[in-house]
């Protein structure tokens, strides 16, 4: 997992480079289509074979994440074809992506983002606890899982950097 | 942070375009340096200054008392 994030994060110098990590994103996006694939079978198979759980919402939001997906990776999947055959293009996302003004900005995002899911999760959790033990537990182990994943990564880079 | 970039820039006579292109940024990055928004890292702040030829310090001002011992 760290490896694929490293992919996407790794600072090139030349276009040649570049195209070599668009390259490893397409096969990605070629997995992605797959798991969208397997994500509307599964909600097929669940309509026809399994009946398990609410049948008509449950097949509903599998099918559409599974076809979101599969959407998603084809558009991906043409728009960096596009970019592979085109030098000016491959030069303006090279620089766009690897811009570290454009990267800062997105760990930033990322880093308030990441603190809003932690606070809402937790006042959705102590709210949602008065009306369904479910939707407590579901919430509580969003906050744990944030929380040792924050402690465990925040580790990791103390290594790393 | 207050820098030169403009000046030197000016005094060269090169676009934003070409000085982003030059050091591998994008011209957003050197619109946000200039108007001194955003800090450049170490190694952007020595490739503009190889570029113009000068030292960091000449290209950056740095005058307040944080940025100082």
């Amino acid at each position: 997992m760290i490896c694929l994030f490293n992919e996407f994060g790794k600072k090139v110098k030349s276009n040649e480079e570049f195209a070599l990590i668009l390259q490893k994103r397409i096969r990605i996006f070629y997995w992605l289509i797959t798991a969208g694939g397997i994500t509307a079978a599964i909600a097929l198979c669940n309509e026809l074979f399994w009946h398990i759980g609410e049948n008509s919402w449950l097949n509903g939001v599998y099918t559409g994440v599974g076809s979101g997906l599969i959407f998603a990776a084809i558009i991906s999947i043409i728009k960096n074809k596009k970019v592979l055959k085109d030098e000016a293009l491959l030069k303006e996302e090279r620089l766009r992506t690897q811009d570290e003004r454009n990267r800062t900005i997105s760990a930033k995002a990322m880093q308030s983002a990441t603190f809003a899911l932690f606070i809402l999760s937790y006042i959705a959790l102590l709210i949602g606890g008065f009306f369904s033990r479910t939707i407590f537990y579901c919430f509580w182990w969003i906050v744990i899982i944030f929380t040792f994943s924050y402690l465990i990564f925040r580790k990791y880079y103390s290594y790393k950097i | 942070m207050e820098n030169k970039i403009q000046e030197l820039r000016k005094l060269h006579k090169v676009t934003q375009n070409e000085l982003a292109d030059a050091v591998d940024v994008t011209r957003q990055t050197i619109i946000s340096l200039e108007s001194g928004k955003y800090n450049a890292s170490l190694v952007l702040a020595h490739k503009i200054a190889q570029y113009f030829n000068v030292t960091i310090e000449e290209l950056f001002i740095f005058d307040k008392e944080e940025e100082n011992i």
